[in-house]
């Protein structure tokens, strides 16, 4: 596999071992993201990674060796656009927490989009607030157990891709940061092209926070953690093979993943998901 | 057969190598169990999240030091002793006479001064400098203009085109200042040179848009949350916009710190004659910037000399924030201050901002000689309190008048001289008049002893 021989070390700081809890997948993110880096050609110089607060916000700001900036709480898209705007040939990158860029920077995250400004967002979608130990954001499951919903969490969560495709996102993709499906090395080639893609890029991780949302879910290991998440995903080509109605429980909708290009591609294999 | 390597240091055991594994080579706490059926698919060495697996040989990268901006900072301080970073440059705007307003001249002494990037978002009586940078910007192409979502979103972008290299500015009113205080916060801590202007309105919340009041004094000095320090100037009229816009420009590049220009509503919409010399002189940073291939390492944390978070070391604490005072003392020793002081001075009046254009005609209408003197200050932080402590005279009454409910007046009360303040909050200039009155009321009451 040409992966095997990619040299991802060189993308990635003396930082280890990683600061990171045991089972939590963000080590993985890290060495995807250098994986893709190192594919697409680029240099570190020409590569800026933006972040913002939270466990995701240390992926880049800590480990990834490229020009990085470690900006406030929810606002790493606005300062990305500031650098962007100012020097158009570098490659910047967005890397932060689904509570960063979707609960409390949703204001940038909707007008970057619109703008279409030529940044590529990944958000780590741990779906929940990870460092601040574990309370209920806008991305978490419906009734999922957090320190700020001990009954069960009673709003719904927001579809990132949805949003970002509605306001006219080109290009975003949702993976896993493990195999799905058959295809043994899921993620990497579809963040080389939200790397590579002109225009405003989104790119969703689904990463559960193993200490937070895990334990309180019935799911402290990674064995219970990959069971959950095929239940919850599912290709979207595989989506098309569902032949049983949508289930009418929430819980039994699945999560389509994939690279989407527009919000009717979105939305047609997001119905057969079981997704309103 | 390959050799697959697990190093105990870095493996914390979580497990997802036996579930990633498609031949069960691993056992669940990653203990190599069976050796023989790998098939060398590097799964576990991709997705391993500690990148604790080795598959066989692996391609090494040298260890490369990685050069801290502060060091290097330092060096281009020291180089900047020899003169490097300044320059004369033309000015954009004609030189002689103009017609302008506060709002105006602050334009273009942004300008003149060299902005390259402006982000605002729209906010009475702030909204006109943003009109005229996007349309100078939308004919030429020496800047970049956006119009952002929110002032947060502003400072955002402007703290990140400052990082890019550019020198970059905002403009805003209270309501929008507020907003900002997080991340011009986060511009101090990581030594970011950006200019914010806040033309003030009376508050508090969105109180009267369209009236003057100088009631952020407090909020500019400070505001955010933290010792944050950072410059604080107050203009008096058009051609000190002007003036002190570019040096605002000037000492954010010099000392590597957002600087804030309070003018209020009055300013900002009075249309004045202010001369352009034709030539200005500005200071470029040299230090390394985003994309010069140098890794820098910027972050909000505390953090080392070479940009590395030290989120609990009580000694980097400690240094970062004495860097910061350190830097704040430095810029005090050149205050930007009028004194018109004299010994047998008997009232002494104290002002910033537009109140001190009332002060000057009420002494001029007063006619009362060396009676009375006045300072103002135009650098509001750092505080010029040694030189304000040194011009008034022993036995002299200190009068503070000011556009709010008391802010200057706590600074003054630091040199214990019994501050008589002289507050007007009813979102208008304070008229000469009243402060004729308070001056004379003074004098009927004889001197301090």
């Amino acid at each position: 596999m040409k992966e095997k021989n990619l040299n991802w070390l060189r993308w990635i700081k003396n930082g280890q071992p990683l600061h990171f809890c045991p089972g939590c997948q963000y080590g993985t993110i890290l060495r995807l993201l250098a994986c893709a880096l190192e594919k697409t050609g680029l240099e570190p110089a020409q590569v800026m990674a933006v972040s913002g607060i939270g466990c995701a916000g240390w992926i880049t700001d800590r480990y990834l060796k490229t020009d990085t900036l470690h900006t406030t709480h929810g606002r790493p898209i606005s300062y990305a656009t500031g650098i962007k705007l100012i020097r158009p040939e570098l490659t910047v990158i967005v890397v932060s927490g689904d509570g960063d860029l979707a609960t409390i920077g949703t204001n940038h995250l909707v007008h970057a989009a619109r703008r279409n400004i030529n940044l590529s967002v990944f958000c780590v979608n741990n779906f929940l607030y990870g460092m601040t130990g574990g309370q209920a954001g806008a991305t978490t499951p419906y009734g999922a157990i957090t320190a700020t919903t001990p009954q069960g969490n009673p709003e719904q969560p927001m579809d990132l891709i949805k949003l970002v495709l509605s306001l006219g996102c080109s290009m975003a993709s949702r993976y896993p940061a493990m195999p799905l499906g058959k295809s043994p090395y899921p993620a990497i080639d579809a963040i080389v092209k939200t790397i590579r893609h002109d225009g405003f890029s989104f790119f969703e991780f689904i990463s559960p926070c193993i200490t937070n949302f895990g334990r309180k879910n019935k799911m402290p290991n990674p064995k219970e953690l990959k069971e959950y998440l095929k239940n919850l995903l599912v290709r979207k080509e595989d989506v098309l093979q569902i032949t049983a109605e949508p289930a009418p429980n929430d819980n039994d909708n699945k999560l389509v993943c994939g690279t989407f290009k527009s919000l009717i591609e979105y939305l047609n294999f997001a119905k057969k998901g079981g997704q309103q | 057969m390959v050799e697959i390597k697990i190093n105990p240091k870095l493996c914390k055991k979580c497990g997802w190598c036996a579930q990633f594994c498609p031949k069960k080579v691993f056992g669940p706490k990653g203990e190599i169990l069976n050796p023989t059926d790998c098939s060398k698919c590097g799964l576990c060495q991709l997705l391993c999240p500690e990148g604790a697996i080795l598959l066989g040989e692996q391609p090494r990268e040298h260890q490369r030091i990685i050069q801290s901006p502060d060091m290097l900072r330092q060096m281009v301080r020291e180089a900047g002793k020899f003169g490097l970073g300044w320059s004369i440059r033309r000015s954009l705007s004609e030189p002689g006479p103009c017609f302008i307003s506060g709002n105006g001249a602050c334009v273009r002494g942004a300008l003149d001064a060299g902005c390259r990037f402006y982000a605002g978002y729209p906010i009475t009586p702030a909204s006109e400098i943003m009109q005229d940078i996007a349309k100078k910007f939308g004919q030429s192409s020496q800047g970049v203009f956006i119009q952002m979502e929110d002032e947060i979103g502003s400072i955002g972008a402007v703290v990140g085109a400052s990082k890019a290299g550019a020198k970059a500015m905002t403009a805003t009113s209270g309501p929008g200042f507020s907003l900002m205080q997080e991340n011009i916060g986060y511009a101090v801590m990581t030594n970011t040179p950006c200019v914010i202007i806040n033309v003030q309105r009376a508050g508090p919340s969105t109180g009267q848009p369209t009236r003057p009041a100088f009631g952020d004094l407090m909020q500019a000095i400070w505001g955010c949350h933290g010792d944050s320090p950072k410059i604080v100037l107050a203009p008096t009229n058009a051609q000190e916009c002007y003036d002190l816009t570019i040096k605002a420009f000037n000492l954010a590049e010099i000392y590597l710190t957002p600087v804030v220009i309070l003018t209020d509503e009055t300013i900002a919409h009075l249309r004045e004659i202010i001369k352009i010399s034709g030539e200005v002189r500005s200071f470029k940073r040299t230090v390394p910037v985003f994309g010069d291939g140098q890794e820098l390492t910027v972050t909000g944390s505390t953090h080392y000399l070479n940009g590395l978070r030290a989120a609990s070391d009580p000694k980097a604490q400690q240094d970062l924030l004495d860097r910061l005072k350190e830097k704040m003392e430095r810029i005090g020793r050149h205050p930007i201050i009028d004194i018109n002081c004299h010994p047998e001075n008997e009232v002494v009046i104290i002002s910033c901002g537009f109140t001190a254009r009332s002060v000057a005609k009420a002494v001029y209408n007063l006619g009362l000689g060396k009676k009375i003197g006045t300072i103002v200050i135009k650098m509001l932080w750092p505080f010029p309190f040694n030189e304000i402590e040194a011009a008034i005279s022993r036995r002299a009454k200190v009068i503070v008048p000011e556009m709010n409910q008391g802010q200057l007046i706590h600074l003054i009360r630091e040199l214990n001289c019994d501050p008589i303040p002289l507050n007007q909050t009813n979102g208008l200039p304070i008229e000469p008049q009243s402060i004729q009155s308070a001056i004379k009321d003074c004098l009927r009451k004889g001197c301090r002893q």
